[in-house]
C-alpha cells in the first residue's frame, strides 16, 4: 500500500513538474499574401520552440474574418505591409478597432522599413516594425528577442 | 500737334514730347493771367520809363512858352472832354470786368475812380462856357472850374485808396474778398451818386462856393491855392502808389503814368498859366489825352493778347485731351494683349507643372519599387539558397527549394523588364502624328490572335476616331488594356470598345485641373465582363507594381496599367477605371481632341 501511495505521489510530482516546465502556449498569427513567407515563418518557429502555435492568413480580408471571432485571440500578430487587396495599414486600423485584441502585440512585417513609416504605424497602434530577414537564422534570432519577455511573463517561476 | 504759326512764336510753349510720355510745359510768360493781375515785366518798365521821359521833356519844353495866349476854341475843349470821357469809360469798364475774376477790392475802388471822373467830365463838357450857342447846359460861370477841380482833385484819392488796398490784399494773401455783387453794385451806385452830388453842388450852389474864375481868367487868390493842393494830392498819390504797390502789376504801372501825365497836365493848365486858351492850357490837355489813350491802348492790347493766349491754350488742351484719349486706347489694347499673353503663358505653365508633378510622382514610385518590390524576390532567393546550404534535405525538398529560387529570379527579371519599359517611355519613342485608332485596334487584335482564339474572346468596337498621338504608344495602351480584360476573366471574355467626344468637365478624375473644363477630349472606353475589382481600388491599380489578386491565381507584374497611365499622361490625357467585383470593369482613356 505504501508503494502505491508513493507511486501516486510520484506521479502527482511529475504532473506538478510538468506544469512548471510547460509554459503557456504562445499564439502567433501571420498575415501575409506570400505563401513562401508562411513557410519561412513555420520553419523559424519550429526551430525555436514547438509550443508556439502559429496560424496563417493569406489576405487582410481572410484575417479579419477570423479575428472578428472573439474566441480567436492571438498574442502576437505579424502583419505584412504590402499585400494585394487590403494593405497592412488598413488591416492594422481594423484590428485596433477590435476590443478583444487590445492586449495583442501587432508587429508590421516588411521588406523595407523606413523611419517615417515606422512612426506612422506606431501612431496607428502597431507595437513595432520588423524587417523581413534574408535567411531563417536571422528570423529565428529576431523572434527569440521578441518572445523573451512574453515567455517570462507566462512562466512566473523563472 | 501745335501749329507753327505767329502765335506760337509769340507765346512759346514747350512742344509735347512724342515718346509716349506726354508732358506739357508752359513757360511762365505764356500763361494767361487775368488783366487785373498781370505782373509788369522789364519790357513794360522800359516802355513806361520812355513814356515818362517823353512827358517830362515835353513839359519842360513847354514851360517857358506856357503863358502865350492863343485863339479860343471852346468847342475843341468839349470835343476833348468827349474823347477823355470815352477813354475813361472804357478803362472803367475794363477794370470792372476784372472784378468778378480777380476779386480784389482795390480794383473796385479804382474802377469807381474812373467812373467818377467819367461822370464829371461829361458835366464839365456840358458846362463849358461859350461852347454852346444857347449858353452852358449846366450851371454858370464857376461851375466848369469847380467841376474841373472835383474831377482832378478827387481822382488821386481813388488811386491812393487803390494802392493802400493793394498793400492790404498783398499778392497771395489768404483772405479774399468774396465776390459780393451787391457790394460792387453798391459801390458803383455810391460813386455815381457822389458824382451827381458834386455836379449839383457845382452847378446849383455855385454862389456858395468861392469864386475861382473871372471870365476866362484865373482871378481869385484862392485859385492857385486850390490848384496847388490838387497838384500836391497828385504827387502824394503817386508816391503812395509807388511805395505800396512797388508797381508790381501792369495796372499799377499804367496808373503811375496816368498820374504823371495828370501832374503835368495840372501844372500846365493851371499853375504856370493865368487864363484859358493859353499854350500851356492846350498842351496840358493834349498831354493828358495822349497819356490816357496810351494807357488805354496798352490795356486793350494786353486784354487781347491774354485772350489770344487763352484761346491758344484751350486749343492745346483739346489737342492734348485727344492725344490722351489716343494713348489711353493704345494702352488699353496693349494691356489687353499682354493679359492674353500672360494667360496663355499661365496655361502653358500649368500644363508643364502638371507634367512635372507627374514625372516626380513616377520617379518616386519608381524608386520605391526598386527598393521594395525587387528586394522581395531577392530575399527569397537568399533564404532558399541559405536553407539549401544549411541543412540536409530530402531530394524532393531540394528540388522544391531550387524551383522556388528559379521562380523568384524569373519574377525579378520580369519586373526589371517591365520597369525598363516603363522608364523608357519618356524618351522620344516616335513623333506625334495623326493616328487612326481603328488601325491600331486591328494591329493589336492581330498581335493577340492566339490568346483571343484560346479564350474565345469577343472584341466589339464602334468606329474609332483619329487622334494626334504616337502610334506605337497607342498600340501599347490598347494591347495592355485588352490583355488585362482577357486575363482577368473567369468566363468567355467579351470586350466592348467605344469612343465619344466629351469636355474636360465631364471627366471624373481629381487630376483634371480647372483650366481644362472647356477643353475637348476624345473618350475611349474599354469595357469587359471579367472578374472586376473592388471600386475603392480604382486609383491604386494604376500605381506601379500594385496588384489586387493573389499571384497564384492571376500572374503579372502590376506594371501594365502604370504603363498605360504614363503613356496617356504623356499625351496630355487622363485614364480612369471603374469596377464592380464579379461584374466586370471599364477603363476610359481621355485624349485631347481638336
Amino acid at each position: 500500500m505504501v508503494k502505491s501511495c508513493g507511486l501516486v505521489v510520484y506521479f502527482q510530482y511529475l504532473n506538478v513538474l510538468k506544469s512548471y516546465r510547460m509554459p503557456k502556449p504562445l499564439h502567433v498569427y501571420l498575415i501575409d499574401d506570400d505563401s513562401d513567407d508562411h513557410d519561412f515563418f513555420k520553419l523559424a518557429i519550429e526551430g525555436i520552440d514547438t509550443d508556439i502555435e502559429c496560424a496563417f492568413a493569406s489576405s487582410g480580408d481572410e484575417a479579419l474574418e477570423r479575428l472578428k471571432d472573439s474566441g480567436f485571440k492571438p498574442d502576437v500578430i505579424f502583419l505584412d505591409i504590402n499585400m494585394r487587396g487590403m494593405n497592412g495599414l488598413e488591416v492594422l486600423t481594423e484590428i485596433r478597432k477590435l476590443a478583444h485584441l487590445d492586449s495583442a502585440a501587432v508587429y508590421m512585417y516588411s521588406t523595407s522599413a523606413n523611419e517615417r513609416l515606422k512612426s506612422t504605424f506606431i501612431s496607428l497602434g502597431a507595437t513595432g516594425v520588423i524587417r523581413k530577414a534574408a535567411n531563417i537564422t536571422l528570423l529565428k534570432e529576431m523572434l527569440l528577442t521578441l518572445f523573451q519577455p512574453c515567455n517570462s511573463a507566462a512562466d512566473g517561476s523563472r | 500737334m501745335v501749329q507753327d504759326n505767329a502765335i506760337s512764336k509769340k507765346f512759346p510753349l514747350n512742344q509735347p514730347r512724342d515718346n509716349g510720355n506726354f508732358k506739357m510745359e508752359i513757360s511762365l510768360r505764356a500763361r494767361p493771367v487775368f488783366l487785373g493781375k498781370v505782373p509788369a515785366t522789364t519790357k513794360d518798365y522800359y516802355r513806361a520809363a520812355a513814356v515818362a521821359a517823353v512827358l517830362i521833356i515835353a513839359f519842360l519844353v513847354t514851360i517857358p512858352e506856357a503863358g502865350k495866349p492863343l485863339t479860343a476854341y471852346p468847342t475843341l475843349i468839349v470835343v476833348y472832354d468827349a474823347f477823355v470821357l470815352m477813354v475813361d469809360l472804357i478803362t472803367a469798364f475794363l477794370l470792372f470786368t476784372q472784378v468778378g475774376h480777380v476779386r480784389e477790392r482795390s480794383l473796385v475802388v479804382i474802377g469807381c475812380g474812373y467812373l467818377f471822373t467819367t461822370v464829371l467830365i461829361g458835366a464839365h463838357g456840358a458846362s463849358f462856357p461859350d461852347a454852346f450857342r444857347q449858353g452852358t447846359l449846366i450851371g454858370g460861370s464857376q461851375t466848369t472850374a469847380w467841376l474841373w477841380m472835383g474831377w482832378h482833385g478827387l481822382f488821386p484819392f481813388f488811386v491812393g485808396a487803390y494802392a493802400l488796398l493793394r498793400y492790404r490784399e498783398a499778392d497771395g494773401a489768404k483772405r479774399r474778398f468774396g465776390y459780393n455783387r451787391k457790394a460792387v453794385r453798391l459801390s458803383v451806385a455810391i460813386t455815381i451818386l457822389l458824382a451827381i452830388t458834386a455836379i449839383l453842388v457845382a452847378s446849383k450852389a455855385e454862389d456858395l462856393l468861392p469864386k475861382l474864375m473871372e471870365g476866362n481868367r484865373y482871378e481869385s487868390p484862392l485859385t492857385p491855392l486850390i490848384l496847388a493842393t490838387g497838384w500836391i494830392a497828385h504827387l502824394i498819390a503817386l508816391i503812395i502808389l509807388l511805395w505800396y504797390t512797388r508797381l508790381r502789376r501792369i495796372i499799377d504801372l499804367y496808373l503811375a503814368i496816368t498820374l504823371l501825365a495828370l501832374v503835368i497836365d495840372l501844372a500846365l493848365s493851371a499853375v504856370f498859366i493865368n487864363a484859358r486858351y493859353e499854350l500851356g492850357f492846350y498842351l496840358g490837355r493834349v498831354y493828358g489825352l495822349l497819356a490816357g489813350c496810351f494807357v488805354l491802348s496798352l490795356l486793350l492790347r494786353q486784354t487781347f493778347s491774354l485772350y489770344a493766349k487763352a484761346v491758344h491754350l484751350s486749343q492745346l488742351l483739346l489737342e492734348s485731351e485727344e492725344q490722351l484719349k489716343g494713348f489711353n486706347v493704345t494702352l488699353e489694347s496693349k494691356v489687353e494683349s499682354r493679359t492674353i499673353e500672360l494667360k496663355e503663358r499661365k496655361d502653358e505653365l500649368q500644363i508643364k507643372n502638371r507634367q512635372l508633378q507627374d514625372t516626380i510622382a513616377q520617379l518616386e514610385s519608381f524608386n520605391y519599387i526598386a527598393s521594395h518590390d525587387l528586394q522581395e524576390p531577392l530575399r527569397k532567393i537568399q533564404t532558399f539558397a541559405d536553407l539549401l546550404l544549411q541543412q540536409s534535405h530530402g531530394k524532393e525538398t531540394q528540388s522544391d527549394y531550387a524551383r522556388k529560387i528559379h521562380a523568384s529570379s524569373l519574377r525579378m527579371s520580369e519586373l526589371i523588364a517591365g520597369l525598363f519599359k516603363y522608364s523608357g517611355l519618356s524618351e522620344t519613342e516616335g513623333d506625334f502624328e495623326l493616328t487612326d485608332l481603328n488601325k491600331v485596334l486591328e494591329n493589336v487584335k492581330a498581335d493577340l490572335e492566339i490568346k483571343i482564339k484560346e479564350t474565345g474572346a469577343q472584341i466589339e468596337s464602334g468606329p474609332l476616331p483619329s487622334v494626334r498621338a504616337i502610334p506605337s504608344q497607342m498600340h501599347q495602351v490598347f494591347s495592355n488594356l485588352i490583355t488585362n480584360a482577357i486575363k482577368f476573366s473567369d468566363k468567355q471574355p467579351k470586350i466592348t470598345i467605344t469612343s465619344m467626344s466629351v469636355k474636360g468637365k465631364d471627366i471624373d478624375s481629381k487630376k483634371v485641373d480647372g483650366g481644362l473644363t472647356e477643353k475637348a477630349f476624345v473618350a475611349l472606353s474599354f469595357s469587359d465582363n471579367g472578374i472586376g475589382f473592388d471600386n475603392r481600388y480604382s486609383e491604386r491599380i494604376f500605381q506601379l507594381c500594385q496588384q489586387l489578386h493573389p499571384r497564384d491565381k492571376y500572374a503579372g507584374t502590376g506594371i501594365g496599367l502604370s504603363i498605360v497611365e504614363k503613356i496617356v499622361q504623356r499625351h496630355n490625357g487622363f485614364v480612369t477605371a471603374y469596377g464592380e467585383k464579379g461584374n466586370g470593369a471599364t477603363f476610359v482613356v481621355y485624349l485631347p481632341g481638336k
